[in-house]
């Protein structure tokens, strides 16, 4: 576990942070929550920067978004009214299923998209919601990211050595969303995690949206089944029918545990599920 | 390098190294209830408090802790009085190889710090990231409801 770790670094400014960062030598990590980091076996990585002292935990409304500073934590963002309101509960869906107790006391939101490990739960809600990731680089410029470009390839390889994720803005939403976690137990590493979300108005899906992750490399949304949804007259037929297609073209990663097929038919149940209980709403 | 750390209620200076794990420099300085299982984040039997807050300290560097405050199952105990939740562990039966229980309890107590009245989900919540093989859990919950009538004078 970071056995070659020769330095220690607790910055209270970014610049100095990224001035760390971007050294050569010797190989330099973040370290935010640590839960990522601490049990990493990379024995390259001699030295950390903790984040914590750059006043990036703070829960906030910006013009209406939801801004959530990137250090943190899951458990700060369930005792927030504001979050656990979120697109009629979306977002504390997808924090209370982010992990046991003790990790969700730890675990911090930037840690959990800046390494979207499968069993990361809060990506596919950024995905879905169409968040915006802030980023500070080298040079005092801070790049944002909608969520569609940030997932577009593992964030390791979109994110340079001294980029440091500060902050998580959720557009201002009319609609409501829904998640699942599908896993063994429910603090299991998910099999997959669902969202949908939906602005429905006289029945109608103004704005429909359906993400994923978990079974599959990188979130994604199912933009085929969105577009056959949206701006229709929602009925279970209709639904049921979208989901279907859309999930059975699926190319779904490899699992030890459960098979494509089996995977599918549950993906299917459970979008149906969420999707409907929307429009029953 | 050098940290100081407020552990049950006392300050400490601990010399450690950058890459060295909470549990091991807690044990190393004489904290045994800290418990060693998976080190890997899963067991939960290297539980202590951070800052009023129950983590895996297996998942923690020491460095992490600096100025900050830690409880271990050792500080649970004042003047030779167990807390409520340690006597009602003990007294329930909920401790059998009682290799979870310091982790357990620590969960629990974080609990009932900021829930007064817990319901039996709440409990099951707040000890989900402690794992207990011996028990089923059965006698670890009611312990905690035990506990927590204790504590509200009831």
């Amino acid at each position: 576990m970071v056995i070659n770790v020769k330095e220690y670094h607790k910055p209270d400014n970014i610049d100095d942070a990224i001035t760390l960062l971007c050294r050569e030598k010797p190989l330099t990590r973040i370290i935010s929550g640590g839960t990522c980091i601490v049990p990493n076996k990379n024995p390259s990585i001699e030295a950390l920067v903790d984040i914590n002292a750059l006043n990036l935990s703070y829960i906030k409304l910006k013009d209406n978004n939801l801004v959530i500073g990137a250090t943190t934590t899951i458990t700060q963002m369930l005792r927030d009214d504001t979050v656990n309101s979120w697109c009629g509960g979306l977002l504390k869906q997808a924090c209370e299923t982010a992990g046991d107790t003790l990790l969700k006391n730890a675990v911090t939101i930037g840690g959990n998209i800046a390494r979207p490990y499968t069993w990361c739960d809060l990506p596919v809600v950024l995905r879905g919601l169409d968040a915006v990731i802030h980023v500070r680089k080298q040079g005092n410029e801070t790049i944002s990211y909608k969520a569609s470009d940030f997932f577009a390839q593992q964030p390791v390889n979109l994110l340079g050595r001294a980029d440091i994720i500060t902050e998580i803005e959720f557009p201002a939403l009319k609609g409501k969303g829904a998640f699942h976690k599908f896993a063994r137990t429910e603090v299991d590493y998910a099999l997959f995690d669902c969202m949908v979300y939906a602005e429905i108005e006289d029945g109608i899906g103004k704005d429909v949206r359906l993400a994923l992750s978990g079974c599959i490399s990188l979130p994604i949304r199912l933009i085929e089944c969105e577009n056959n949804l949206t701006g229709k007259k929602l009925s279970e037929e209709m639904i049921s029918d979208a989901i279907d297609i859309a999930v059975s073209q699926l190319n779904l990663k490899r699992s030890n545990i459960a098979s494509n097929e089996y995977l599918k038919h549950v993906l299917k149940y459970y979008f149906k599920k969420l999707l409907l209980k929307l429009l029953e709403e | 390098m050098e940290i100081s750390v407020e552990i049950n209620g006392k300050k400490e200076n601990w010399t450690i190294e950058p890459s060295e794990i909470l549990v091991d420099v807690l044990r190393k300085n004489g904290y045994f209830g800290v418990k060693i299982g998976c080190e890997e984040g899963a067991c939960g039997s290297c539980t202590v408090i951070l800052d009023d807050l129950a983590v895996k300290s297996c998942l923690i560097l020491a460095a992490q802790v600096n100025n900050r405050k830690l409880v271990t199952i050792e500080g649970l105990r004042e003047n030779d009085v167990l807390h409520p939740l340690q006597e009602a562990f003990i007294d329930g039966g909920a401790v059998q190889c009682g290799y979870c229980t310091p982790g357990v309890i620590l969960s629990a107590k974080t609990l009932l710090d900021r829930t007064a009245n817990p319901t039996e989900k709440e409990i099951k919540v707040a000890l989900d990231g402690n794992y207990c093989r011996c028990t089923g859990y059965v006698k670890q919950i009611e312990a905690v409801q035990k506990a927590a009538r204790k504590l509200r004078g009831e």
